[in-house]
């Protein structure tokens, strides 16, 4: 076993040389490479939005992301799922629960549409400890065919709830 | 011969390393596996070189998982990996270097090192196979598995310090900020409980429950009226037809065509889920956790693709349109 050590004893060394630098270059490397910055999971389990990654407050990110579900699930449906309606009914003021109601009874059978909302577009209007409006543009699709849309969020504070009171979609 | 002993112990104790490193790493996983509970302080943020070094310390990063101690044994572990794979690369090119530039007497020290290091290593490899022959539990490292407490035994959130997603001695949680909706109100108790109870954020599962049903928890799919009629003969015949296959309940636990039921063990239950079991809200936040909580962990934490697994089923492919409402009401959660 050593015989072979001994015969190509140059070979091994210059290749020990090679495997020690070598190492050394991709240690250097990775040292100094730029690593992305990394926090937790939690951060890598939220959505990229830009406004989530602004310094606003919680309750503003929360009201933004509340207008951006609502509208998806409002302009979400067909005769054979519309679990966005109903997700819209549960978090809806007396009076646009039977809004939403209506539009559910009136649904033709062939409706299906889809909805969905540029999140970088949401805007933030009216703010009150009571009421606030969010704003934003999306995508309607229905039987293929794209539309632009601009849906406006009326919500309202009931007690300890914010309510959907009033979603508009302007074409 | 002492030295010699000596030698072989110090290569015996940097091969264990490595071996102990290799029974560990299914730990590894675990250790990253549950979520966190949403009663937890922010989890300190780590960038450039700071993120390396991350990785080994031992400082705790979450308060409430109650996991700590293993997360940081297996900390540990990794160290020691890296710290054993150094030391043996260090002494076999040592004993080469002894070996090609030492002259005669070099060239003994080499070959006595490089053979120290070989005995170390059949003396480890041996008495594993021999620990595993015997019972396989013995080469085993287990995590302590936090005790799993029900809502009511637990303290007052005050107590402990929570602010906000604290589960109460009467089962209420405390929301410690703008609640979700009435619909999810009457259930959060139970969220709590079996997310708890299953390793998951209640966060996750509670936009799980939202996406899946709205928190409705007669909800079905296919097809519509999308509420399974309880009302329907005695015992029940639900307004459900076998033929179709449905999602039932609150966490929407598929049955498939052609069957009654759905087998209850991916879903931590030994009999099969009927219609009426999974319409009782209990019975469907415990399966739908059960299950959720496996594809978390399968997909180490990765919600998305945990969602993507739930909707469509492992590997799924869902709409990515279906994917983004999940995270959606995920972000909501945590910001109320």
């Amino acid at each position: 076993m050593f015989e072979f050590f001994e015969q190509h004893k140059k070979l091994i060394l210059a290749l020990a040389i090679a495997v020690v630098l070598g190492m050394t270059a991709i240690l250097i490397f990775l040292t100094v490479r730029q690593q992305p910055a990394t926090n937790n999971t939690e951060t890598v389990n939220e959505p990229a939005y830009s406004f989530l990654q602004e310094d606003i407050s919680q309750q503003d990110q929360y009201l933004m992301l509340l207008g951006k579900i609502v509208t998806e699930g409002y302009g979400t449906y067909s005769k054979s799922d519309y679990r966005g309606l109903l997700d819209v009914q549960n978090q809806a003021t007396e009076q646009f629960k039977a809004t939403v109601q209506q539009q559910i009874n009136t649904m033709p059978a062939t409706k299906n549409v889809s909805t969905v909302v540029d999140a970088e577009t949401i805007k933030l209007e009216n703010t009150s400890s009571s009421s606030a409006t969010v704003r934003m543009r999306g995508i309607s699709t229905e039987a293929g065919k794209q539309q632009s849309i601009t849906s406006t969020v009326n919500l309202v504070k009931e007690g300890e709830y914010w309510l959907v009171d009033n979603i508009t979609f302007a074409k | 011969m002492n030295r010699r002993l000596g030698r072989i112990s110090v290569l015996a104790f940097l091969v264990g390393q490595i071996l102990l490193g290799q029974v560990s790493l299914a730990q590894v996983s675990l250790a990253q596996g549950p979520l966190k509970p949403t009663n937890s302080t922010a989890p300190p943020t780590y960038s450039g070189v700071d993120s390396s070094i991350a990785q080994y310390l031992c400082a705790p990063d979450n308060l409430s998982t109650g996991a700590v101690l293993y997360e940081c044994i297996s900390k540990v572990y990794r160290f020691g990996i890296a710290f054993g794979a150094i030391a043996l690369v260090f002494f076999v090119v040592l004993a080469g270097y002894f070996y090609m530039v030492g002259g005669e007497t070099g060239k003994e020290k080499g070959k006595s090192i490089f053979k120290s290091a070989l005995t170390g290593m059949a003396i480890i490899l041996s008495s594993y196979v021999l620990l595993n022959f015997i019972n396989p539990d013995l080469v085993k490292i287990k995590p302590i598995q936090p005790p799993i407490f029900s809502a009511a035994d637990l303290p007052k959130c005050e107590d402990v310090g929570f602010q906000s997603g604290c589960v109460l001695p009467n089962g209420q949680v405390h929301g410690g900020g703008v609640a979700g909706s009435a619909a999810e109100a009457q259930y959060k108790p139970l969220i709590a409980k079996y997310a708890q109870a299953k390793g998951l954020e209640y966060c996750a599962l509670s936009a799980l429950i939202q996406k899946e049903s709205t928190f409705i928890y007669n909800n079905v799919s296919n097809p519509p009226p999308d509420r399974v009629n309880t009302s329907i003969g005695s015992p029940p015949s639900y307004n459900v037809t076998f033929s179709s296959g449905h999602g039932i309940g609150l966490t929407q636990v598929y049955i498939y065509p052609g069957n009654s039921s759905r087998p209850g063990g991916e879903f931590g239950f030994s009999k099969p889920l009927t219609v009426q079991d999974l319409i009782n809200p209990e019975t469907s936040i415990s399966a739908g956790a059960h299950f959720f909580g496996t594809l978390v962990r399968e997909r180490r934490n990765n919600l998305r693709q945990a969602y993507d697994d739930y909707q469509a089923g492992r590997g799924g492919n869902s709409d990515p349109a279906t994917l983004d409402k999940y995270m959606d009401m995920y972000a909501a959660c945590k910001r109320r």
